[in-house]
């Protein structure tokens, strides 16, 4: 397994917070994400679709309608981005809401004043991840939490997006590359014990 | 092929940093240690009963009824599950295709889920632009803002005076008339008894106990619907419930449901059932009125001192009227199922000793509505007992609290719903360029889809104005509005849909622009506790911040107003607290030397304040004690069994006296049940308050079947048609089709079933006839005015057919959230 590296999984969860900006399009398409992306396992789908890109704005505006459709908006055809909505009886701010808040303090963190989500939310699970990784803690913590708290409902997650109409092929690669992620950091555990 | 210059035009520079984007996460502070505690129990008030709820970090840990509620229901469970629903509306929201073309945009795809993320600052400029542009290109006749609904409570946040007041300020706008609940029993009753009697004070129940006989609850269940009310409800008739099953079940009281149904109450207080064809109430209590006539069991003399316009109505019963038709118990036993001894003995019963009626909504919701509440009063004419103890009728012990001996008190008022005095609107136009600027709430489908046509009501020619915008806000037309694929269609004549709703209401799916609100729950407020007993007066206290990125309805509005510099005469230069203040202190200020009010300070830490009952009370007492001097509002000032009036309109669906009028569609061998057998029910939920609370997941797990609303039926019908208790069935007429879950029951008797209203509309997709997977049943009922009076809902004018659902079984698309239950 190639090890999975912080700025990739960093990546994903700026990806996953909000629309993306015309910076981000802009790098993106500029092939800076390339070299980020690299090796990881069904990142040349998503390298081949930024490649496709035509017009930044008109980029732009399509993925805030794909990012809007399936993740914000009501329905259940949409795929909230909460761990909560996924598990248990699917109350926003539940079990996995809590235990990210108490795994942030734990760490010395907290969700920044300026976003204002859940605990729980898949872009903040990613960056806390990512700090797992950077060494703030050991990486088998990383591996465990990936484990315990994104994979048991992440497959779910992923066969939503999938299944959604207005799911846009950026975003079916994402959802395809951080599941790629966790299952690798899953199996990383299996080879330990 | 374009360039890489092209596409980064206008991009600027961008490297590794915009890819890993600013950090979600900051350095831990102090708040991060309430996770720890022990939490806060705070009160706050409900629809639901007053509550106390246990905030722990933040959060909303638990919900449970305050100690005050001697009868809290159940549906407090469901609170939690409202506040963190998946279905929250979290963002300002626009329909993609609507935020590129705007009015040019294409309407069909309204529903079809797909939306964008605005700011706050992006989305209220789209709104006021649009209220802007359709003001000054059609006036005021181009703008809906008057519909109304069951809004959260607390009477500073109330919704509708926010919407009525903020839009006011800009310019005038179309208005609705009545409502969807008591649409033709508000309309009619004026006519006769003097005022609308749904929303009246009726005769305190102690009054009833120690006085009544008999007790005749039709189409009534209060101990269903008065698990909710208008303000916070305290849940005290519940007592006299208790006590009446007890008189019942000594003797000293017989008790009678006149129902298709075994009702709730029924079984709860021991009552008989007298079983009558759904929509054939009319021609049973003709023909109650005939036995009574002709055996001489009415009261002549008061027929005589307090009515007028017996005769003509008693000649049309005699069969001395235009159709030659004596309304005898043989006629009418065949129409609505009862017997002939029945009647007559149901009708000596009702003569024999001190009798009170108790009448519910249902029934007056229905096409030809009127007439049902009208044949009662003159029943409760015939008998003579009007403004005794324990006699009578009253159209409203099901509801808020009515019943309970009012304490007298002063209650809060509400933030204000007009414009101050001296403030002008920004426009000033008031042409309606010929239209109405009011319409019967529940004809404004078709004011859509007849823009310029006419129609009657209540004595006047409405003319429909040719609207191209709409507002909702804490109001679900996609709940209370009949036939949903009428509906869609007709929406796509609005050009502009703004909804504003802490939820994922299919009305907000049918939007162009969704604003989040916050909850109750997230805001800080006031309300009187016990609508109608006026019990006391409770404190909302915030729970948690408004979540996501909702704001409170006075934030919302406030910021629109600023839009066109009305932001200072809007909010007065008062925030949230201070307008709360204030109105305690004006309700403090009305009750001082009666009614004993702590400081502002003392009263927000305590949570409540309580009065005690006050003397109880006879409705029309004062009537019936000098009829001249407390003359009803009546144009004679007495009852009016015939009224002049409404024959002079000259309508053919209301005439000057109640009539049996066949319906457009009835069950048991009424027009259309060859091909639709079942009468379908939709009355008020036992388990949410209209609409509200069904999104909450984990309630609603308590109650669904297979994850859809339940749709109870006779076990007989549904064997006939292989359906078992747990099925998923396809309900469906010519004007839709819904899944629903089968709850086999011998409460309903063949050829009835029900679903009850408020379950969230869920269309498998966009297209005009969807099939519904969730199970709302207006989905499949009419969309007619009851009559050219009350131009009312008939929702209950309603026949079906089921079967069970073959096939694969779609995903329930009415709720946010993936979860299955």
């Amino acid at each position: 397994m190639k090890e999975v590296s912080p700025e990739l999984i960093r990546f994903l969860s700026n990806a996953f917070a909000r629309e993306l900006d015309l910076a981000t399009i802009a790098a993106c398409y500029d092939g800076v994400a390339d070299e980020l992306l690299h090796g990881a396992a069904g990142t040349d789908q998503l390298i081949q679709e930024m490649k496709t890109w035509s017009n930044a704005q008109e980029t732009q505006r399509r993925l805030a309608i794909s990012y809007g459709s399936v993740f914000l908006a009501g329905g259940r055809e949409a795929a909230p981005l909460y761990a909560s909505a996924w598990q248990g009886n699917g109350t926003l701010m539940s079990t996995p809401h809590y235990r990210m808040l108490s795994l942030l303090k734990q760490a010395g963190k907290e969700v920044a004043n300026s976003y204002s989500e859940p605990a729980d939310h898949l872009a903040i699970m990613l960056e806390y991840l990512a700090i797992c990784l950077e060494g703030h803690h050991a990486a088998p913590d990383a591996a465990q939490f990936a484990s315990s708290d994104i994979s048991p409902w992440y497959r779910g997650f992923s066969k939503k997006v999938h299944r959604h109409s207005e799911s846009d092929p950026f975003y079916l690669s994402l959802v395809k590359i951080t599941e790629a992620v966790v299952e690798d950091l899953k199996t990383s555990i299996v080879k330990v014990e | 092929m374009s360039t890489r210059r092209d596409f980064l035009k206008g991009t600027g520079a961008a490297g590794l940093s915009a890819l890993l984007g600013p950090s979600l996460l900051q350095p831990a502070a102090a708040r991060a240690e309430q996770l720890t505690s022990a939490g806060v129990w705070k009160t706050s008030g409900s629809h639901w009963g007053a509550i106390e709820a246990l905030v722990k970090g933040g959060q909303v840990a638990e919900v449970r009824p305050l100690a005050d509620d001697p009868h809290p229901t159940n549906m407090v469970n469901g609170i939690q599950g409202l506040i963190y629903s998946p279905s929250r509306v979290r963002y300002p929201m626009a329909r993609a295709e609507w935020l590129d073309k705007r009015k040019d945009a294409d309407r069909t795809s309204r529903g079809d889920n797909r939306f964008v993320r605005l700011t706050w600052d992006e989305a209220l400029d789209l709104f006021f632009e649009e209220m802007e542009r359709v003001q000054v290109s059609h006036g005021p006749s181009g703008l809906y803002a008057g519909a109304t609904g069951w809004r959260q409570t607390g009477q500073f946040h109330s919704c509708i005076n926010h919407m009525n007041r903020a839009v006011s300020m800009y310019g005038g706008y179309v208005k609705k008339a009545g409502d969807y609940s008591t649409g033709a029993g508000q309309t009619i009753l004026p006519y006769v008894l003097g005022s609308t009697e749904v929303y009246s004070q009726g005769t305190s129940w102690p009054l009833i106990l120690d006085n009544a006989k008999t007790i005749v609850f039709w189409a009534n269940d209060p101990l269903k619907n008065l698990q909710v009310g208008w303000t916070c409800e305290t849940h005290e008739p519940f007592e006299y419930f208790d006590q009446l099953r007890d008189k019942i079940a000594s003797g000293e009281i017989r008790s009678i449901s006149v129902d298709p149904v075994r009702t709730k109450t029924q079984k709860h207080i021991g009552a008989e059932q007298l079983y009558i064809n759904p929509m054939t109430d009319v021609p049973f209590m003709l023909a109650l009125a005939h036995t009574l006539h002709t055996e001489g069991l009415h009261d002549q003399e008061f027929l005589s001192v307090y009515t007028l316009g017996y005769e003509p109505f008693i000649a049309y019963v005699m069969g001395e009227a235009e159709d030659g038709v004596e309304k005898t118990p043989e006629w009418a036993a065949p129409i609505c199922g009862v017997p002939v001894d029945t009647i007559k003995e149901f009708a000596r019963l009702l003569a024999s000793d001190r009798t009170q009626l108790i009448f519910g909504w249902s029934v007056q919701r229905q096409q030809h509505g009127e007439q049902p509440y009208w044949m009662g009063a003159i029943i409760a004419a015939m008998l003579g007992q009007i403004g005794l103890p324990g006699g009578g009728i009253s159209y409203s012990h099901h509801y808020s609290g009515i019943g309970v001996a009012p304490s007298g008190a002063s209650m809060p008022g509400a933030f204000p719903l007009n414009l101050d005095i001296g403030v002008d609107p920004v426009r000033t136009d008031d042409n309606f360029m010929g239209a109405s600027s009011t319409i019967p709430v529940a004809r404004w489908i078709d004011c859509l889809m007849n823009p310029g046509g006419t129609v009657e009501h209540n004595g006047h020619t409405v003319t429909y104005p040719d609207i191209r915008m709409a507002i909702f806000t804490g109001c679900n037309p996609f709940h209370h509005h009949q036939d949903h694929n009428k509906m869609r269609v007709a929406i796509q004549k609005l050009e502009t849909i703004v909804a504003i709703d802490y939820a994922w209401t299919a009305t907000c799916r049918h939007a162009d622009l969704v604003l989040p609100a916050c909850t109750q729950f997230e805001r800080n407020d006031i309300d009187s506790y016990g609508s109608y007993s006026r019990s006391g007066v409770i404190a909302m206290k915030k729970l948690v911040d408004p979540l996501f990125h909702s704001k409170t309805d006075f934030e919302i509005f406030s910021l629109f107003c600023k839009r066109f510099d009305r932001e200072e005469e809007y909010t007065r230069g008062w925030d949230e607290m201070e307008w709360v203040k204030s109105l305690y202190e004006t309700t403090r200020s009305a009750n001082e030397g009666s009614y004993e009010m702590p400081s502002f300070d003392e009263f927000w830490e305590k949570g409540i304040v309580r009065f005690e009952r006050g003397e109880p009370w006879v409705r029309h007492a004062d009537f019936r004690d000098d009829p001249e001097i407390n003359a009803l509002g009546t144009p004679s000032g007495f009852i009016e069994i015939s009224s002049r009036t409404i024959g002079n309109y000259g309508y053919d669906d209301c005439g000057e006296h109640p009539k049996w009028m066949e319906k457009i569609e009835r069950s048991h061998g009424g027009p259309g049940s060859e091909k639709f057998p079942l009468w379908l029910q939709s009355c008020h939920p036992d388990q949410r308050l209209h609409s509200q609370m069904c999104e909450s997941d984990p309630y609603r797990a308590t109650y669904a079947v297979k994850d859809r609303e339940p749709v109870y039926v006779n076990p007989e019908d549904a064997a006939e048609r292989g359906i078992e208790d747990g099925d998923i069935v396809r309900v469906f007429n010519d004007r839709g089709q819904l899944l629903a879950g089968a709850v086999l029951s011998e409460d309903y008797p063949r050829g009835v079933i029900r679903i009850h209203e408020g379950a969230w509309y869920g269309p498998v997709d966009a297209s005009p006839n969807a099939l519904d997977t969730y199970g709302d049943p207006n989905t499949v009922t009419l969309d007619v005015g009851a009559s050219k009076l009350s131009q009312a809902t008939s929702a209950n004018t309603c026949i079906v057919e089921m079967e069970k659902f073959k096939g694969e079984v779609p995903q329930v698309t009415a709720f946010g959230g993936p979860t299955s239950i």
